[in-house]
């Protein structure tokens, strides 16, 4: 091996082993508790065996996995897609560049940091119930007459946490834009307009395709962030009312932590896992053909 | 007449932003009201009596103990992030080794389980080699969370650096390692602190790795300290919001100190 | 540079992490118990008992450490796995049977009965720590569900008594929405946790059903009661994602009239004028027990752990205990002496705790009920009838009794 070959493995390989390390190893542990049949009571009388895919088998046939998994589903592609354009509208907005552009634009970011879990508790608190903040708001400005069950309905549940999660979302898809935007070379846009085209045609054939890497890294690692949410769901509506609101880790927790059926829940998570691997490959396969333009 | 425009656009700002941040000022001034003003209705927007009983009330119990914690939790983590992802990315980005993308593959996998699932397996793992009850495990649960990121943002900004300057160097007689150092390092300094920023954002939020890795209550961080604030029987709603808003504070200031790198470092990877 | 001294300055920070090691007990002569615990408005308390405890103990000390309530039977199980684990553990009365079934909390039945004390205690939680006729953890602290009403919306309405029955709470339902529109009748919770299938049993029971029978004439009587009042706009849909601390803050708030809640309500409920009584009955007045247990370990140090349950099982600990931290307590002889049955709030408890059954006991607990959660809420959205709701639990919960 050359020189040059040991020093890149001398670089890449101590975050990698690292990964590998403490994450290999619950994957392992995972995947083979999933096919086995550990609960409360075969660990008391010790006797753990295997069932092959009996665990993945009893998923399949649950209703709630089914909902879970399209629970998931919705939730993360009208997430991202929100989140996304919302953001690109306000790094719109602020590449204005007018006085306090800045300033007002580090404001919107508040919404990012704010630990998650505090936000969870802050919306279950806002959107609760006749006594909530916003219901007030609603009902007050005779908007509505009655309030509203933004998390005991079971047909708006789902959107209200997808509303909360876009709403916590956005301003890191704002930054990153914004960014990509106010880096692009000006004479381009100059040509463009010298050509004729409008601004939103500018914005489509232009923008978008040179802050393409970035979009995809954003967009990638949201959608899995998105895809594997739990804090917000089971803090807000613990995956009610019902199932309505139930996603793929939910399941996967209660399986393993409410229920004890450890091997149930192991499954569920694997499932979780494949799901966003074959994503990832995807991702892979886009990116290499980036590579090699 | 520009000065005009500039001021509508700053008025509109301010509407959409204050709009968008409601739920932030709410927090904020519910913070400051008495449980009993906080449920009435209909509910007040500033509080009638400005009241610090909640604020009181988590210093006693050693909210600002907690905030050393997630302190030291999410600078390690940060810290370990940068160290590990810097060096990774830049030999991703450089090298001609076959089986980059099985490494980037390795690195997306680390992020598709839920925390939720690493628990026990972590756990068993950090018991076997004796770092429960320590920062470490905290700190090093949570920077699984930075490293994968780190390395996907700052690959593409170490492609984009001109090998002009890596060749300069070379032609006036630095080693590579120099090279790396005194050459590469300044230029990325930026897109390192975003790295390291948002290692830190991330880990700043960890709640469930603490708690399960540390029983020793002092040890915790803020967020877990919260539930000092939700009772078995009943929630201190003002303490809660004291809390909420004291767990916020550190890393607005953090961004804002930070601002101007972090915006140069994600400007350098959006341009190949 | 900024980022510069950011960065120096977090290395120091992580340099001291890395320096920090826990403490180590030296004195061989001592053994040193942990008990988990998830008190947080008694642990002062708690810790008061628990430092009595260790001055009057040369050679064991106990220390408390807290882990929040939600989070006890994971990181228990969390612990099995990792075979690391406390030695005491304070443990919800519902969950006592499943941790007993896997072996993990010791059998301290000789130790119990040696001790003569046992009698003493109320025979619902007593039962909760018991699996096959063997003790596995002695009650520590007990609590019953009881009716809260407001006085004033009461006199307001124009109603006279407190409801005793289904039907009279029905009644007084209504005169209360015809009184004032804008407020809930009745707090009952019927969130998608073991909240909701606590505060049904009491309506279960009363009614002559029971939880391995769900799909009896009882069982669906109950769940037909709950159905209507939600049905009238008795109660209100929010129910479903609102636990029983949520209603109490509607409830001080003055915008719920009755609620279902345990005592653990009354400090933060002192601005009403409020009082307490029975939760209505359908056949028999009935109420359903909450409440923790201690629990040992099997493991090295059980012994010692054992001669620390026993200090809980004197009267007198138990009296200055639940004195101290404003709890009821579980033995019958302290529960009926002056202390409170002369507390004008604390007394309306008596009853309830004597007449409550406990849930279960079952190993498989969690599984049962959440079957009962989901009836519950098929129910009361309108999904199914409760006829439907039931015996889709109850065949689902088959193989589990």
């Amino acid at each position: 091996m050359s020189k040059n070959h040991v020093i890149s493995y001398l670089l890449i390989a101590p975050a990698a082993i690292y990964m590998l390390l403490f994450v290999g190893y619950p994957l392992i542990y995972n995947m083979i508790l999933s096919f086995q049949n550990m609960d409360l009571s075969t660990l008391n009388s010790g006797e753990v065996l295997f069932v092959g895919f009996e665990n993945y088998r009893a998923i399949f046939q649950e209703e709630a996995f089914h909902i879970a998994l399209r629970n998931t589903l919705v939730y993360t592609f009208v997430s991202i897609l929100f989140q996304f354009i919302v953001g690109f509208l306000l790094a719109l907005f602020f590449a204005n560049k007018f006085k306090g552009s800045d300033g007002l634009r580090g404001f919107v970011m508040i919404a990012w940091l704010i630990p998650q879990t505090i936000t969870a508790l802050l919306f279950t608190f806002m959107l609760g119930s006749t006594e909530g903040i916003i219901n007030q708001i609603l009902l007050g400005t005779g908007l509505i007459n009655e309030s509203i069950g933004f998390l005991s309905n079971p047909n708006i549940a789902l959107f209200s946490i997808i509303a909360v999660n876009v709403w916590i979302g956005i301003p890191f898809n704002m930054l990153l834009i914004s960014t990509g935007l106010s880096n692009l070379p000006d004479d381009v846009y100059e040509a463009a307009s010298i050509e004729g085209a409008s601004n939103l045609q500018q914005i489509f054939y232009i923008t978008l395709p040179m802050l393409k890497p970035v979009l995809l890294v954003v967009i990638m690692l949201g959608f899995i962030y998105t895809f594997k949410v739990f804090d917000l769901v089971f803090i807000m509506t613990g995956g009610g009312p019902i199932n309505a609101t139930e996603v793929l880790s939910t399941v996967a927790y209660r399986y393993s932590f409410v229920n004890f059926d450890f091997g149930l829940g192991a499954a569920a998570a694997n499932i979780l896992f494949i799901i966003l691997f074959l994503i990832s490959l995807v991702y892979l396969m886009m990116t290499r053909t980036e590579d090699v333009k | 007449m520009k000065k005009r425009k500039e001021m509508i656009q700053l008025i509109i700002g301010i509407i959409i932003v204050s709009l968008y941040l409601f739920p932030f000022i709410w927090m904020v001034l519910t913070s400051f009201k008495t449980q009993i003003e906080i449920f009435q209705t209909p509910p007040t927007l500033l509080p009638k009596e400005w009241s610090l009983a909640g604020y009181q009330s988590i210093l006693n119990e050693g909210v600002l103990l907690y905030l050393k914690n997630s302190l030291i939790i999410a600078g390690g983590a940060a810290l370990i992030s940068i160290f590990l992802s810097v060096p990774c990315a830049y030999g991703l980005a450089k090298s001609k080794i076959k089986g980059k993308s099985m490494f980037l593959l390795i690195f997306l996998a680390s992020q598709l389980f839920p925390a939720t699932v690493l628990l026990t397996p972590l756990f068993l793992f950090f018991n076997r080699i004796g770092i429960l009850n320590t920062y470490l495990a905290p700190i090093l649960a949570t920077s699984l969370g930075g490293i994968p990121f780190s390395v996907l943002m700052l690959r593409p900004f170490f492609q984009s650096i001109p090998k002009e300057i890596e060749e300069a160097s070379t032609i006036d007689g630095c080693g590579s390692f120099q090279t790396f150092v005194k050459i590469i390092l300044p230029v990325s300094f930026p897109s390192i602190a975003v790295c390291g920023a948002i290692s830190f954002f991330f880990a700043w939020g960890d709640l469930i790795y603490s708690i399960t890795f540390n029983r020793n209550q002092s040890l915790w961080p803020m967020t877990a300290g919260i539930y000092n604030a939700i009772g078995r029987f009943g929630i201190q709603w003002d303490n809660l919001m004291a809390f909420a808003t004291l767990s916020t504070l550190p890393v607005i200031l953090l961004f804002i100190l930070l601002q101007k790198q972090i915006i140069k470092g994600l400007t350098a990877g959006a341009v190949k | 540079m900024n980022f510069k001294k950011v960065l120096a300055f977090m290395s120091i920070i992580f340099l001291v992490a890395c320096n920090n090691e826990t403490a180590t007990n030296l004195d061989s002569d001592v053994t040193t118990l942990t008990m988990w615990h998830y008190y947080t408005a008694a642990a002062d308390e708690l810790s008061y008992m628990v430092d009595r405890y260790n001055d009057e103990n040369e050679h064991i000390q106990v220390e408390l450490e807290f882990v929040p309530f939600d989070e006890i039977a994971k990181q228990l199980s969390i612990g099995v796995a990792g075979d690391v684990l406390p030695d005491i553990v304070m443990i919800d009365s519902v969950e006592t049977a499943a941790f007993a079934s896997i072996g993990v909390l010791k059998d301290i039945t000789d130790s119990v009965i040696a001790s003569g004390e046992i009698d003493y205690f109320l025979p619902g939680p007593v039962e909760s720590t018991q699996v096959d006729g063997r003790y596995y953890g002695i009650p520590f602290e007990g609590n019953a569900l009881a009716l809260y009403y407001n006085e004033d919306i009461f006199a307001a309405a124009d109603i006279g008594s407190v409801p005793e029955t289904w039907d009279e709470v029905l009644e007084v339902s209504q005169k209360i929405l015809d009184y004032d529109p804008s407020l809930t009748p009745f707090g009952m919770t019927a969130v998608r946790n073991e909240q909701s299938t606590f505060q049904f049993i009491p309506f279960l029971y009363s009614a002559g059903g029971t939880y391995d029978n769900l799909a009896s004439e009882g069982s669906i009587k109950a769940l037909s009661f709950v159905t209507e009042l939600m049905n009238k706009g008795y109660m209100r849909q929010d129910f479903l994602n609102q636990d029983q601390d949520d209603i109490i803050q509607l409830f001080a708030a003055g915008n719920v009239a009755m609620m279902i809640n345990g005592p653990w309500a009354i400090p933060s409920i002192e601005q009403i004028n409020f009082s307490i009584g029975n939760l209505p009955k359908d056949q028999e007045f009935t109420s359903v027990l909450g409440g923790a247990n201690l629990a040992v370990i099997e493991g090295q140090q059980a012994e010692q752990a054992v001669s620390f349950l026993e200090f809980f099982l004197e009267e007198e600990n138990v009296r200055e205990f639940a004195r101290r931290a404003n709890l009821l307590p579980v033995r019958t002889d302290v529960l009926e002496s002056d202390d409170w049955s002369n507390d004008p709030m604390f007394s309306r408890f008596i009853e309830p705790m004597q007449v409550a059954v406990p849930r279960g006991p079952s190993a498989n607990w969690p599984a049962i009920s959440e079957n009962i959660q989901l009836a519950i809420q098929r129910a009361l959205l309108g999904e199914a009838t409760p006829e439907e709701a039931l015996q889709e639990a109850a065949s689902k919960n088959e193989d589990l009794y």
